[in-house]
């Protein structure tokens, strides 16, 4: 017996959803040529994943602004130092569990060297930023030579 | 990005900023603040209410222009901070260094 008795609902960006169902996945996926310009596009990405996962999991508004400002920080970290043609972005909601994942294939990450930054310094901030908004971020580099972050947020934390 | 530049007085000036404040035009943001306090405008608001995002190059630009303004012996301040730019600045602890206002008018009342 077919469960479905008519075609799923296609949305605006021509992407079909299913009714929340608790315990179900939802996935924003975006490639994009590692240039400013694509900063539009991962905030449109950011937005359809938290008007979904949003909509089925209530999640705070806080969480959203949180893991939005890592991402994009994450992002504008491999556009001003990855030497990468273009990056990966997966957006992921399961269970109780947000995630962000981040790759490319261009250089390796360096830690900068650590230390406080001083008050009125302008730059070396947003990798703090990052690691202060999200439950776990994580760097990893394949053999193959790809580049992986792992944003992580855990709701009801 | 817009930024529109309205002198208020001999030395204040509002500055209103339009769209995301990020990596694309931070640069050009802070360099446009630079030149309204070279021409005068060392106590400057900056209304943030157009502005829904900011990142650290965001931030970057703020306080290169807050530093400017001091230098000329002025300052600034920010107005009508989106959820996301309070956040930034909270976690951030750069509340501490730029201060917001719910108003441009109580910001401008600041200068007074």
């Amino acid at each position: 017996m077919a469960r479905w008795k008519r075609p799923l609902p296609v949305t605006n960006d021509g992407s079909r959803s299913r009714p929340a169902d608790r315990g179900a996945r939802r996935e924003e996926t975006l490639v994009a040529p590692a240039s400013v310009e694509s900063l539009d596009r991962v905030h449109q990405a950011l937005e359809r994943f938290w008007r979904r996962a949003g909509a089925s999991r209530r999640v705070p508004s806080a969480v959203q602004i949180a893991l939005s400002t890592a991402v994009a920080e994450i992002v504008t970290n491999i556009l001003r130092h990855a030497r990468a043609d273009s990056f990966g972005l997966t957006l992921r909601a399961s269970g109780d569990t947000l995630e962000a994942c981040l790759t490319d294939r261009g250089v390796p990450f360096r830690e900068p060297v650590a230390g406080p930054v001083p008050e009125l310094a302008e730059g070396g901030r947003g990798l703090l930023l990052a690691r202060r908004s999200v439950s776990r971020l994580e760097y990893s580099r394949s053999a193959d030579g790809e580049n992986r972050w792992r944003l992580v947020v855990e709701l009801g934390r | 990005m817009n930024v529109r530049v309205e002198p208020r007085s001999e030395s204040t000036g509002l500055i209103v900023l339009e769209g995301r404040l990020d990596l694309v035009n931070s640069a050009t943001v802070k360099e446009q603040i630079q030149q309204a306090v070279a021409a005068g405008l060392s106590r400057l608001v900056v209304d943030l209410r157009l502005v829904p995002f900011i990142d650290s190059s965001g931030l970057a630009a703020l306080i290169g222009a807050l530093k400017a303004t001091r230098m000329a012996g002025g300052d600034l301040r920010l107005a009508r901070l989106a959820p996301q730019v309070k956040y930034v600045l909270e976690i951030t602890l750069l509340d501490r260094v730029l201060s917001s206002h719910g108003s441009v008018e109580e910001a401008f009342a600041r200068y007074e």
